[in-house]
This record gives C-alpha cells, structure tokens and sequence, in this order.
C-alpha cells in the first residue's frame, strides 16, 4: 500500500479515479476502438480491484491471488450489481456506468475506511500473509529479450487470427447463391418489399417480376454486384389489398427463385 | 568471478515464439481443412503439440523457476484459448455460444435479466455471464463477439493462475502446481467447451476463486483472521453468490468438494479411522485449539447451499430442472440398462450417426487414459496411508477416483454427456494426485536420467492432452471443414447465416419457427426467433417435416403450437445426419436422409407463403394455414 498525503492510499486514489475517468468517457458523444479499450478496466478490472482492496488488507493477498480475485469480484459486481438493478430499473448503458462506478466508489470508500482503522492494529500485531514462495510476493522484472521474445509470440498468434479469418472468409465466399425474399417492410402494412441478394461471387443480371393476382405490376432489370442487394418496395397503391403476390427472380435471363405472400385483406 | 544473473522467466519469452509459431500452423491446417485441402491434420494435430509439449516440458523440469511456472501456466491457457478462437474467429458457431448469445441479446435489448432462452432453456436462470458480456459490450461500444472472446479470455487465464496457486498454496510446492496445471489442460473439455462463450467458461474461474478464498479462510492464521474476519467472510460470500447466479453445476460440484473436505477435517480431528490411515497433518485448522466447524470450508459450503437452494426455489428451479434433469435421467437410465443387459453399450470414438475416428486416433484416446487411471492408486496411498497427508489432500485424491467412473460412463451415448460435463472438475484431482506423484519420485542418480525424465514425462503428457481431445470432441467438429447435413459448427453455412440475417431484419423478433436443430441456433441467436421443439398434444412438432403428406396431425402442430414460420433446409434430402437426427433426438428419421417428398410438400402447400429462398433454405409464413381449422 502507498500512502499519499493525508493517510489516503495511492491505489484508492487511481482507481477511483480511473472510474471516474471512465464515467466522463462513456458519456462522451465519440466512439472508437481505443475508447473501447480504455473503458475495459471500467468492466473488468475496478470494481473487482477496489472490492477486493474492502475485503482484504494490505498484505494479506500475494499479487496472482489479488489479480484472480480482482477478475472474480468484477464478474460479481457486474452480476449481482445488475441482478439488484434490473429489479427495479432498466440495464442501458447509463446505468451500467453508474453501476460500475457507484460500487466501485464504495469499494474504494471501504477500504479506505479500513485501512486507516486499521494502521495501527497492523503496526502492533500485522498479519504475516500465507506465502508460498518466496517469489510470491515481488514483482518479477521482466529482461529485455523475455520481452522482445514475447512480443514476437503475440504477433505470431495474430498473424495466426488473420490467416484464420482470411481462411474462414474464402470459405464462405465460395458458396455462390441469390436470396429472394417477400415481406411487409412493418408489421400490418399494406406494402410489399421485395429483396435480392447477390452472394454468387460476382456481379450478375437480374430481372424481377411481381405479379398480383396474375397481373404483373413491376417488371424490374438490372445488375446488382457482389454482395449486392436491391430493395423494391411497393406502395398499398401498387399491390391491391388481399392479393397474392408472386415474385419471379431471374438470373442472367432463367428463372431461378419464386417467393410468394397474401398481402392483408382491407378492413 | 560474475556471470550473468539467470531471468526468472527462463523460457517463458522463448516459449511464447513456440506458442504462436504453434498457432500459426493451427491456422493454417484449419484453413487447409475448409479447403479438404492435404496436410490439414498434420498442421493442426502439429500445432497443438508445438504449444502444448513444450510447455509441460518446462513445467515439469525441476530447473524451472516460480515465476517461469506461473507464466507458463498462463501462457499454456492463453495459447489453447486462441486455438479455439482460430476455430471461427469471426463468429460464434457452437450450439451453446448461440444459446447465450441470444441470452446476452435478451439482456441488451430489454435491459433485463431471466428472458426465456428458446435454446437453452437452463441459460434463463443463470446470468452471470451475459451480465458482465453484456456490461462490456454496452459501456466499450463493440459486439457481442469482440467482448465475450475478451471475457472468456481473462476468465481463462485467471482460470489457470488461480489453478496454480491453488495448488501450490495446498502442496506447499510450485512444481506440484505446475505439473498440476499440465494435467489439468489435458481435460478433454479444456480445448474446446470450457473455452467456448458459455456459462461454465466463466463458472469454473469464479469457482477456483471461491476455491482460493475458502483455502484461505482454512489456513489463514489467528492474526489475519482476528483482524479479517469479516473481509474473508466478505469474499466468500460475494463469490459464492456469483457463483449461483453463473452456473449450476459448478456450484453443486464445489458444494459437493467443499462439504467432502469439511467432513474429512472433522474425522481428522476425531482421530478416525485408525489404525492404516495416519492422521492428517496441521495444514488443517482441525489440529488448532478452538477450532470450530464454521472455521473451515464448511462456511463457504454453508453460502452455496443456502444460496443455491434460493436460487432454485425463487429463481431458476424450473429451467435447471428441465435442463439438468433429462441429461441425468438418461444418463443413469442408460447405465442400469446397460448393467442389467437391456440394451448394449455404444460404439467407443464413434459419435451420432456412425462417424468414426482413425486408428491411431483410438489408439491416443486410450492411451490418454492409462497413465491417468495408473496414478490413481498412487495417489490414493500417497495421500491416504502415508504420514504428511491433509484433509484436502485426501478430499482432491477422491475427487481423483472419480475418474474412472466418469469413463464408465463413456459407454453409452446418453452417459458420454454426463462424463464431458465432469471431466473439468474431476480433473483437478488428477492434477493435483499426478503433481503430487511427480514430485516425490526418487531423483535418478545419472544427469541423463534426470534430463531423460521430465522429456519422457513430458511426451506421455503429451498424448494425454491429445488423447483428452480426441475423446472430448466429435472427429468432424475438431477442425473447420466443408458443410456437413446436421453437424453442428460444420452444418453453420453462409446460406444458413444468410437466413438468420433476413429474418433479424424482416421478421418480428420471437416469432415461433419450426425449424432443425442447427438453422434453430442461428435463427434465435442472429434472427431472434424463438425455435420450437417438443410435442403439441403428444405429437411430436419435427413430425411435421417427416410426413409425405401435410395432414391432420400436422395442421394440429401448427395451429395448436402457433407456428409462425416453417423453415425447410433441403440440403437434408442429400445425406443423413451427421449427428444422428436433424430436428430433436426422437425424431422419426431413423438415421436415414429424409425424403425429398417429405420436403417438396411445402412448396405446393395451400395457405403456406415461401417469403424467403436461397435455394439450400426456404422460409415458409405459415399466417393463412395457421387459421385453418
């Protein structure tokens, strides 16, 4: 434990601070993949830390346990935390933060609260932790090529990740078909949205026919690309009301998928 | 004289290069794989003994170092993790990682927890996984996907450091705990299951915490625990809450060790049973004055019962008892059946409907299994007739001897299940007995021998762990491949995906679908469908895809079920299921493909829309023939 002035603990003091940090950043209107990163401690890392500093004194946990309890008591805040919350509001985004954050505080506020009860008590009888080692309580220092060494695994293993996701990717690129589909664009509507998708690849010719009734009342053609889609909606002006719309999808001029609907009958 | 001061991570940088230049070779045998392409197994089967035999080399050298160990330890779990992600690093495929996906979007969307899970139904009452997924996905702004492979990661290298200190912590020794984490990851769940986006993935690591903390509330000395007594109670608490609200059977599983070693430290303090077995040693507080029963691991057992028997009663009851009680029930029917002759055991390393492995991939599954079942009774006397032995020593060395049982059960099909789901936990007693063993063996008197010794150890722990693959998962589902009828992660397909979008973005969210087992974990994943299976009425709802003719029947599973949409993968009419059925278990297929008649009836059907067609999928409005009477 670090004293900083005043008797208050240096860790105490950052990581609620670093909630805090973390609160301000998720109201922040931006995004992003480093802003993503920065908020992970918010999640897994804080509020396990600062409970675990309430439930154990200083000294009492070596740095592997304190680290595995740090990970477990943040599984808890988020469970039990949202557990008690979601009885009586709603789970957003909002209300995690300040979930987060609010036992975080506390956690910090307690072990504060405790430390400082309980400097003199340790002054008198401390407690000798458990060791299992007598590694275990140091921090190892890590030498330069143990580092550069180990960097080179954590590029090799997201080399890895990219050759497996360039692998999976070609894999699925290969299967080559269209999808045609009929729907109402909302529920109750009286329109009709057509869609195509193009998974074959490559750009290809298309021609749609819709027909209501046995009477045609869209005949459209043109070319969608790869992993194209094309959206025709037709307004309750176009398809009569209790219909039944046939929709004949047409590939480089051969019928090639049929989808069918009853459109809603007019109250 | 200076030479140069020796890093306390010995190899682990070295070892790192291994790791990854291991998991490269994964990559590239599974991408060989998609493409049936030559060298796949021999790349991937490569890759997993370049990350794995390297490492149990130095964890079970004595030249090693603690902090080497302990990195290695997490190295070990870190890399295996990765192979997993390799699998499909863009997507979840798995059947249970669909089922909380969809549990996690239930959450996202309604901010809420307990949404009915239409695939899993045990996921409902347990969600301390979607909490903290769901919390991270929210507050960092990134998918589902992207948060739950940080949370299962974290939860898997903490799974491995808490593993370790627990061992160390109870064997007073780091190379006991080192060699225990070897054998640990050779658990035929570790590759793969324990690794995937499911509850027991993050239960295991919040149990070891549990684990650690009620260690330490055994051992803690009269100071600590006169100064924090309320902070160790604190922690045990939290943590066997969590645990509850995560997962069932880890907590029954821990309540069942915790509750073992509390009653050996009691007959440990009676001084029973005499005269074989000596007394157990002061590592236990039974041997302390004033110790009383609260002062032990029965307290933390005290918090899972109670809080378990909560759980249950107010909370998850119903769907832990429809999920966990069919897999026991079967398991156990399977086993007396088998016992009294009623029917036969299954085929060992065959899997659903006939699909087999090679011989030498028999050939590794049994030879996995020898040297396991070989330190059992080694570790038995060691523990239970030599002076030196505690009460947890005992307790973890009968945790071992569950082992055996646990394979008894392997030989039928219902009972394989039941054994998968033990092997996590019964593995921490093979790890700690086997560490144990090691240890004590006698030091050779030849430098060759003693080098000789860890390689050779090394090499068997090698086939263990590929053993321990090999019998934990099906041949097809091991690496990625080319599509596959009813084959779980292989049936996943860009035409399935593709479906599962349309109805995401076309179809009212929880609609009810009739629909095959595979397409059902897309479409209530991805499309937010509700699957339905069971029976209407006592007739089953698959029997609506297996009838040649639409009949009464069927019309009566439609308008009884409400079903609202009917989805036909006819892709079915070309092979049989790779897993013995398409839709449910007791499905009429028989093992055999469906007929194409049986498929080809939706498409002529009166009052039945087809509003979606890739050509492999069709999804049918069932609205008009719904009304029907």
């Amino acid at each position: 434990m670090n004293l900083a002035s005043g008797g208050r603990s240096r860790d105490l003091i950052v990581t609620a601070a670093a909630s805090l940090v973390s609160l301000v950043l998720v109201a922040m209107p931006f995004g992003g993949l480093v802003k993503g990163i920065v908020l992970l401690p918010m999640v897994l890392v804080l509020p396990g830390y600062a409970l675990v500093a309430a439930v154990s004194p200083p000294g009492t946990l070596s740095r592997g346990e304190r680290a595995v309890h740090t990970v477990a008591l943040s599984v808890s805040a988020a469970a039990l935390g949202g557990l008690v919350w979601q009885f009586a509001f709603v789970l957003s985004r909002e209300a995690w933060a300040v979930l987060l954050t609010s036992i975080t505080l506390a956690g910090c506020a307690i072990a504060q609260r405790r430390r400082t009860r309980q400097t003199p008590i340790r002054e008198q009888n401390r407690p000798r932790p458990p060791r299992a080692s007598p590694g275990d309580s140091r921090l190892s220092r890590i030498e330069l090529p143990t580092a550069l060494t180990a960097l080179i695994g954590v590029a090799a293993a997201i080399a890895a990740i990219v050759i497996a996701v360039d692998g999976l990717q070609e894999q699925r690129a290969e299967s080559h078909f269209s999808a045609l589909w009929v729907v109402p664009p909302k529920p109750n509507s009286d329109a009709v949205e057509v869609g195509i998708l193009n998974h074959q690849g490559a750009a290809h010719e298309y021609r749609l026919e819709v027909k209501a009734s046995g009477r045609e009342i869209q005949d459209w053609q043109g070319r969608i690309d790869s992993h194209g889609r094309k959206r025709l909606l037709l307004g309750p002006g176009t398809v009569p009301p209790g219909a039944r719309v046939v929709i004949s999808l047409y590939r480089d001029g051969v019928l090639y998928r049929r989808t069918e609907m009853q459109t809603e009958i007019e109250a | 004289m200076s030479h140069r001061r020796k890093s306390e991570f010995g190899a682990a940088g070295l070892l790192a290069i291994v790791v990854g230049a291991g998991l490269l070779l994964v990559a590239l045998g599974n991408n060989a794989a998609r493409e049936e392409a030559g060298g796949a197994q021999i790349l991937f089967w490569g890759g997993l003994v370049l990350i794995y035999a390297p490492i149990a080399l130095r964890l079970l050298s004595p030249s090693s170092s603690r902090t080497e160990c302990l990195t290695l330890a997490m190295l070990l779990g870190a890399g295996l993790y990765i192979v997993k992600v390799l699998y499909n690093p863009i997507g979840f495929i798995p059947h249970d990682e669909m089922a909380t996906l969809r549990q996690t979007w239930e959450l996202l969307e309604t901010g809420h927890f307990f949404s009915a899970n239409p695939v899993v139904q045990g996921y409902a009452g347990y969600p301390g996984l979607e909490a903290v997924t769901a919390a991270l996905s929210k507050i960092s702004d990134r998918s589902v996907f992207v948060t739950a492979t940080i949370v299962i990661g974290v939860a898997r290298v903490m799974l491995m450091l808490a593993l370790f200190l627990f061992l160390e912590r109870v064997s007073r020794s780091y190379r006991v705990a080192a060699i225990g984490v070897a054998v640990y990851a050779c658990n035929p769940s570790f590759l793969y299951f324990d690794a995937q986006f499911g509850y027991e993935s993050l239960a295991l690591t919040v149990g070891a915490a549990l684990l650690l903390a009620s260690l330490r509330w055994t051992t803690v000395t009269v100071a600590e625990r006169r100064v924090n007594r309320g902070g160790l109670i604190a922690a045990m608490a939290i943590l066997a809450a969590t645990l509850v609200t995560t997962h069932h059977l880890t907590t029954y599983a821990l309540l069942a060790f915790l509750l073992v070693w509390a009653l050996l430290i009691q007959i440990g303090r009676r001084g029973w049973p005499r005269p074989r077995i000596p007394p157990t040693v002061s590592m236990d507080p039974s041997a302390k004055p004033g110790y009383r029963w609260f002062d032990g691991p029965a307290l933390p057992a005290l918090f899972l019962a109670i809080g378990g028997a909560l759980w249950l009663i107010f909370v998850a009851g119903d769907v832990t008892g429809s999920e966990l009680a069919s897999v026991f029930t079967d398991a156990f029917s399977s086993i007396a059946n088998l016992i009294t002759g009623q029917s036969g055991s299954k085929a060992l390393f065959a899997a659903g409907n006939g699909q087999t492995n090679t011989a030498v991939a028999r050939l590794l599954g049994v030879a996995s299994i020898i040297p396991l079942l070989f330190v059992i009774p080694f570790g038995l006397r060691k523990t239970w007739l030599r002076a030196g032995s505690s009460a947890i020593w005992r307790a973890l060395s009968l945790v071992a001897l569950l082992y055996p049982v646990t394979l008894g059960l392997r030989l039928t099909q219902a009972g394989t299940e039941t054994s998968q789901r033990a092997s996590e936990f019964v593995f921490v007693g093979l790890a700690f007995v086997t560490g144990l063993l090691i240890v004590k063996l006698p030091r050779p008197r030849s430098a060759w021998r003693r080098a000789a010794r860890p390689a050779a150890i090394a090499a068997i722990a090698t086939i263990v762990f590929l053993g321990g693959f090999i019998v934990g998962e099906a041949p097809v589902t091991r690496q990625p491949g080319p599509y596959l009828v009813g084959a779980e992660s292989r049936s996943v397909s860009p035409q399935a995906l593709a479906a599962a979008r349309f109805a995401d973005d076309h179809l009212p969210a929880r609609s009810r679908v009739l629909v095959d087992r595979v397409n059902a974990t897309l479409l209530a994943a991805l499309g937010h469908l509700d699957p339905v299976i069971g029976q209407v009425k006592g007739i089953h709802v698959s029997r609506v895809f297996f009838s040649k003719r639409y009949d009464r029947k069927d019309q009566e599973v439609i308008s009884e079920d409400a079903i609202e949409y009917i989805l036909v993968d006819r892709r079915f009419v070309e092979t049989a299921p790779d897993s013995g059925f398409y839709y449910e278990r007791d499905e009429p297929s028989g093992g055999k493909p469906i007929s194409a008649e049986s498929l080809r009836k939706f498409a002529d059907l009166e009052g039945l829309d087809r509003i979606y067609d890739n050509g492999a999928i069709a999804i049918y409005d069932t609205a008009a023939l719904r009304s029907k009477p």
